[in-house]
């Protein structure tokens, strides 16, 4: 391998990578404050991807706005999401909530494909995908730097949110223990439906700056969030670092190896869950779960 | 739960006239049906192997409390098994095969699931199915034909007698109903019990002398086989198996099936296939509105009535016999 594949490659995986990292990052931002696993995460994504595209392309509206609205509306839907069904399902155990997150994933993507259609949409993007610079030699995709420059930022946002914002600080409360939080006078309803919110939009970003590269159906959401869900355990349910840098992790190993073995590419990402979670069956960074039996 | 007062009425599995006559009935009728109505035959076997898949995952998921997204790859294990190996050693070979294969399978899984719990598992076993369907379809071509599959011909597995659905219908029927009553025998065994006491309190079992790690692998190797079984059965019934047809949706279709019928009960999983065998053949001619409604009903049971259809009618049957208490 010349060292220019290597470095195409390792450009490649930190692109695909921060989608993966960005998609663990809104798995994770859930797992830690409510403990449900969320299936439905890539039918909000979509919710946001279809909306900015019906916008853009058919009525007009600039791309940014576009987004923006999109961005809202999956927060918007996942709030309500956890409002009104999650919280008022009569069993509250980890597997009943997970299953009804499938329910809805289910659901939401039937609902989804029926309004929007399942063929493929060619989604707007803010630069165009073939389009390329050239430094030292090297041909890079601007739209690889556009995704990796957003993820990054993102990431920034989240770490500042998290760690000094006041919701950040009651989230990581709740996260840690619900009833003593509530105890305090944290209002975690309130905190619980930010933190939907949150991963909606996380996901979301994701999913607008893939989609353009891709191409936008009812599928599209499919293999990126099985990834990122084996970045979130790669990295440990519980530990926002370890969503990055599982997701980053997965992506450069995903694109070395898909490079020469391009048929088990899919089924890399559970091998590598397996080999971590036999060593670390809490995840690269995550910590174990005490609980009183 | 009704009194039980005697330990010799626990034992019984048909306890009360009522369900001898519900028993001789179900019987009657899975036997008359096809010879009445040829063409309800190939929903009925696919019903009654979409219920082994139920009674499979409940014992996992509902008696020993560990989910499982997987079982779309042993029921992928059974039904190529038998693509690949039936016409070389006739169908009961490989079928035992299958049930060998996947017990041995089953328990692989169950070791490393030993250390996992909640979200880690749900993936770990999602990947697991993956991995299944990856490895079926991009085997080299001569092995397992790849992405396109095998052919199965039922004329070459039983003749031309047993070629027909309706008398296919008749081995699944016999393969079905031995492994039902298996599942029941279980359910009441010291090894169900210790299943069942697994999920509810983990250190009050281990504490009584519960083996927990033999119990949950083993639990794992059973379901693995009853999945296998049932999708041994299903690839002469559908007469091809393609490595698509195992996605994640289908195992998420399973865990819907145990959702709907009833989680932590045998009929309840019976129940739940036959509410999706239904589904399934109402919605063939409107495809576009299947995910949605499936959705819908899970979404409404998880809900409502988190214990499902059979949740719901013991409460019924308890309510009619205690009223007006």
């Amino acid at each position: 391998m010349s060292l220019e594949t290597a470095i195409r490659l390792l450009i490649i995986g930190i692109e695909v990578g921060s989608i993966y990292a960005l998609v663990a990052l809104s798995v994770v931002v859930l797992y830690r404050t409510s403990r449900v696993l969320n299936f439905a995460q890539g039918e909000f994504s979509l919710l946001a991807c279809f909306l900015a595209f019906t916008l853009a392309t058919q009525m007009g509206v600039p791309l940014w706005i576009a987004f923006l609205l999109g961005l809202a509306s999956s927060a918007v839907v996942a709030g309500v999401f956890y409002f009104f069904l999650l919280r008022r399902a009569k069993a509250q155990d980890p597997m009943s909530l997970l299953i009804l997150t499938l329910g809805f994933s289910l659901f939401a993507n039937g609902a989804l494909a029926l309004i929007f259609k399942v063929d493929n949409k060619q989604m707007p993007g803010f630069v165009d995908v073939i389009d390329t610079w050239t430094i030292a030699g090297f041909t890079i995709a601007k739209n690889s730097v556009l995704i990796a420059i957003s993820g990054f930022i993102m990431m920034l946002l989240l770490y500042f949110f998290v760690q000094k914002s006041k919701i950040g600080l009651a989230m990581r409360a709740v996260s840690q223990n619900p009833e003593v939080a509530k105890a305090l006078g944290i209002p975690v309803n309130v905190v619980l439906i930010s933190s939907w919110a949150v991963a909606a939009i996380l996901g979301s970003v994701a999913a607008l700056l893939l989609t353009p590269a891709v191409t936008l159906n009812p599928n599209a959401m499919l293999d990126p969030l099985n990834k990122a869900f084996a970045a979130a355990v790669i990295g440990g349910m519980t530990s926002l670092p370890g969503a990055v840098v599982g997701g980053y992790l997965l992506g450069i190993i995903e694109s070395y190896v898909g490079n020469f073995v391009p048929q088990f590419k899919l089924a890399l990402a559970f091998i590598l869950v397996i080999v971590v979670l036999v060593f670390r069956p809490h995840g690269l960074l995550g910590e174990k779960e005490t609980r009183r039996a | 739960m009704i009194l039980k007062e005697r330990y010799d009425q626990d034992l019984r599995l048909v306890s009360s006239p009522q369900g001898w006559a519900v028993f001789a009935l179900t019987i009657l009728g899975l036997v008359l049906l096809p010879v009445l109505f040829p063409a309800y035959s190939y929903p009925l076997a696919l019903f009654m192997v979409y219920s082994l898949v139920a009674i499979g995952l409940n014992i996992v998921v509902g008696f020993t409390g560990q989910i499982s997204l997987g079982h779309a790859g042993f029921f992928a294990i059974g039904a190529y098994i038998v693509a690949k190996f039936a016409p070389l050693i006739s169908f009961p070979v490989a079928l035992v095969l299958a049930v060998i294969i996947c017990a041995l399978v089953g328990y692989a899984v169950g070791v490393p699931a030993l250390k996992l719990e909640g979200p880690y598992l749900a993936i770990a076993t999602s990947g697991f199915g993956l991995a299944i369907q990856q490895f079926f379809a991009n085997t080299p071509t001569e092995w397992f034909g790849g992405h396109s599959g095998l052919i199965v011909e039922k004329t070459q597995l039983f003749g031309d007698t047993f070629a027909k659905d309706s008398a296919y219908y008749y081995i699944v029927l016999l393969v079905a109903a031995l492994l039902v009553f298996m599942a029941f025998n279980l359910a009441r065994s010291h090894i169900g019990r210790a299943f069942v006491a697994v999920r509810d309190a983990e250190l009050a079992a281990q504490t009584s002398g519960v083996n927990v790690a033999r119990a949950k692998t083993l639990a794992f190797a059973i379901s693995a086989v009853y999945a296998g079984v049932a999708g041994a059965l299903f690839a002469p019934l559908l007469g091809i198996v393609s490595p698509e047809s195992f996605s994640l949706l289908l195992s998420i279709q399973f865990l819907s099936m145990i959702v709907i019928g009833g989680i932590g009960t045998i009929a309840g999983g019976i129940l739940g296939a036959g509410l999706v065998t239904v589904l399934q053949d109402q919605l063939a001619q409107a495809p576009d509105w299947s995910g949605l409604l499936y959705g819908l009903v899970v979404l409404v049971v998880m809900i409502i009535e988190p214990l499902g259809l059979y949740g719901r009618w013991l409460k019924i049957k308890i309510y009619w016999k205690t009223w007006p208490f």
